[in-house]
């Protein structure tokens, strides 16, 4: 059928409600509707920017599966073509420049970087991020330039490969107005100052940034000379490891790492992954970060045990997680009535009775192998009335009287919904499983571990449990996965 | 049960419950800020919607009276279509301009709820449609030259997901 001469329906909708379909369908659908004519691609021109990126993101973390230079080139021009051509006002921009194997000479690569840091519409992007490949220092410089000039920049993600370069990137300057949030893997600029940024997310290989830092202030009095972070509300720092050897960890340096805590009056989060934390650290956070509201540390290595009471201060925590610590945690005396989130990780000493004034936790993950758990039961009877996410790491052949005893007091749970059994020995999960049954409220059990038979463990559980309506069964290297769907921080 | 009269834009009056009336966001600040009160024999003209359009309209309020007014969502992720009641399903079984007219309509009435309703039906028929099979839906003119479909397929693969 030829189209009549009355036209389309769609010409008489103004732009705003033809936006409002669009905000019904998905991307593919999006992708149909801009083929079809002028207009509507014109239409979808506007709104693509608002909604999706202009994006050469690799579907891929695998080396071994990016490509090689050449199509990386290749990938690199049509961008410049396109973003020198196009009338769609995007304003995210990922540009994913990795590639394998390494080659020879990053020449081209730089001159490719040149011709897209020069394209106009960089300059007017809101959201940027470059995963760049190979040491580029020589970009360094000229991307220095080009985000000084980005006046409606908000976010900003640099990616680069890990090296043994302990200062990667130091070329690099971050000086921009508007910029919120940065974010850094295997990055640290010689300088950052953007004064709107309130959000710094960085991970580095096998340095302490946080003293690094905390030197700038003790050298200069308390000024920033190079790096302004004092404004901060939101710091992640993860820094990986090539070895993971608990002795060998960063260790941060005492006075610096504290001093650079000092600094941080304005946080309301705070992750520092995975290094050891001091008696000091511990000290500077509960005396200054007085306004958090997440905290997570790795490895607490106390000299003194009553240095855990410094977190008393932070009476504003909806979110604790605490990777481990060689020394017994009390929480006697803590008062933290918005306390929702409790993480204990692989920490085996705890002052179970000392959580008692606890009384808002609603989702707990703790390690209930060769620790003593009295205490624990007693809570899961009387204190633990709004507990609905229960994540227990069971990994020991020996402790099964004390998992016995723990899955007893389960049922005391009232509010109990979801319970995540995390464990290599199967047969762990099942002296828990028996005593599931007559808990009415539980509609999610996930079991993590190894995925032989899973199958059968499976079948077995949905025989077992036939009023729980959804049972997982998940491989032990998903762990992480599940604890990121279920909101929970702490790695391993 | 106090009313009011409208007039379509072809001169016909409704004598409307107030109620009823008042799920239109246009016609409720023309009553309350205007000062056009109750009870007054004032006629409230609607230009840009005809009888037959207002008629359905009024039959969707009348269904509707009494919804919760419905809840901005502000998120960039696609919104759903696959909650249209059985009611509005059947209500909404109009030819394509009648549909389209309800569309503006709802907007000029501003009535949330019957426009989510009918533009969620137009995103139902575009789904899972090529754009060939879009255009002959709606009856669009194809003006590209096949360079320009070209340009416009490059560019579209560089538009993902945020």
């Amino acid at each position: 059928m030829e189209p009549s001469d009355a036209g389309s329906p769609f010409d008489r909708l103004s732009p705003e409600l033809i936006f409002f379909i669009f905000d019904h369908l998905n991307l593919e659908s999006l992708k149909a509707v801009s083929l079809t004519c002028h207009r509507l691609e014109e239409m979808f021109a506007d709104y693509s920017a608002r909604r999706f990126v202009l994006s050469s993101r690799k579907k891929t973390n695998r080396k071994e599966d990016l490509p090689p230079l050449r199509n990386v080139l290749e990938t690199m021009e049509e961008a410049v073509t396109l973003l020198q051509r196009t009338k769609r006002a995007y304003r995210r921009f990922h540009l994913d420049v990795r590639c394998h194997p390494k080659p020879s000479s990053l020449d081209d690569m730089q001159a490719a970087h040149d011709k897209l840091l020069a394209t106009r519409l960089i300059q007017q992007l809101v959201v940027l991020k470059l995963d760049l490949g190979y040491e580029l220092h020589k970009i360094a410089v000229k991307l220095s330039g080009v985000v000084t000039k980005m006046e409606s920049l908000q976010v900003l993600y640099i990616g680069h490969e890990a090296t043994d370069n302990p200062y990667p990137f130091s070329q690099l300057s971050l000086v921009n107005r508007s910029l919120q949030k940065l974010l850094l893997s295997n990055v640290w600029p010689g300088r950052i100052d953007c004064p709107k940024m309130g959000s710094l997310n960085v991970s580095v290989l096998e340095i302490d940034l946080g003293s690094i830092i905390g030197k700038q202030y003790v050298q200069h009095g308390g000024q920033e000379p190079y790096w302004k972070l004092k404004q901060l509300s939101e710091l992640v720092i993860q820094t990986l490891s090539k070895h993971r050897s608990l002795s060998l960890l960063v260790r941060t340096n005492s006075t610096y790492g504290s001093q650079f805590y000092r600094q941080l009056t304005q946080l309301t989060i705070l992750q520092v992954h995975p290094l050891l934390v001091t008696d000091e650290t511990l000290q500077a956070i509960g005396e200054t970060c007085v306004q958090l509201e997440r905290l997570s540390l790795s490895y607490l290595r106390m000299i003194n045990p009553a240095s855990f009471h410094h977190l008393s201060n932070l009476t504003n925590l909806r979110h604790l997680a605490i990777k481990d610590s060689n020394k017994m945690l009390s929480f006697a005396g803590f008062r933290m009535p918005l306390l929702e989130r409790l993480e204990l990780g692989d920490a085996t000493q705890i002052d179970w009775p000392s959580l008692a004034q606890f009384a808002s936790i609603e989702c707990l993950l703790i390690r209930c192998d060769s620790s003593q758990l009295n205490g624990l039961c007693d809570l899961f009877a009387e204190r633990m009335r709004r507990l609905h996410t229960l994540w227990l790491k069971c990994y020991s052949y020996s402790d099964r009287p004390r998992y016995r005893e723990l899955a007893a007091a389960l049922p005391k749970l009232p509010a109990l919904e979801t319970l995540v059994l995390e464990t290599s020995v199967y047969s762990n999960c099942f002296i828990f499983l028996k005593t599931i049954e007559p808990m009415l409220r539980l509609t999610r059990l996930i079991i993590c571990s190894f995925p032989s038979r899973r199958h059968d463990i499976g079948q077995q559980v949905a025989t077992l449990l036939p009023n729980v309506p959804n049972i997982e069964i998940r491989d032990l290297h998903d762990v992480y996965e599940v604890r990121k769907s279920l909101k929970f921080v702490t790695m391993d | 049960m106090p009313t009011i009269k409208l007039q379509s834009s072809d001169g016909e009056i409704f004598d409307t419950d107030v109620q009823i009336a008042k799920c239109s966001g246009t016609i409720k600040t023309m009553l309350e800020d205007l000062g056009m009160d109750e009870g007054d024999d004032e006629v409230v003209p609607l230009p840009n919607v005809n009888s037959a359009i207002l008629r359905k309209v009024l039959q969707w309020a009348t269904f509707h009276k009494d919804d919760p007014i419905p809840v901005e969502d502000d998120d960039s992720k696609e919104k759903r279509t696959d909650d249209i009641s059985s009611w509005d399903a059947d209500f909404l079984k109009v030819d394509q301009g009648t549909l389209f007219e309800l569309i503006l309509a709802a907007n000029y009435l501003d009535i949330k709820g019957l426009l989510d309703v009918t533009c969620k039906t137009v995103a139902n028929m575009i789904k899972g449609k090529t754009p060939e099979e879009i255009r002959k839906t709606f009856n669009i003119k194809n003006d590209f030259t096949p360079a320009e479909e070209e340009q416009v397929r490059k560019e579209n693969e560089w538009c993902e997901e945020k």
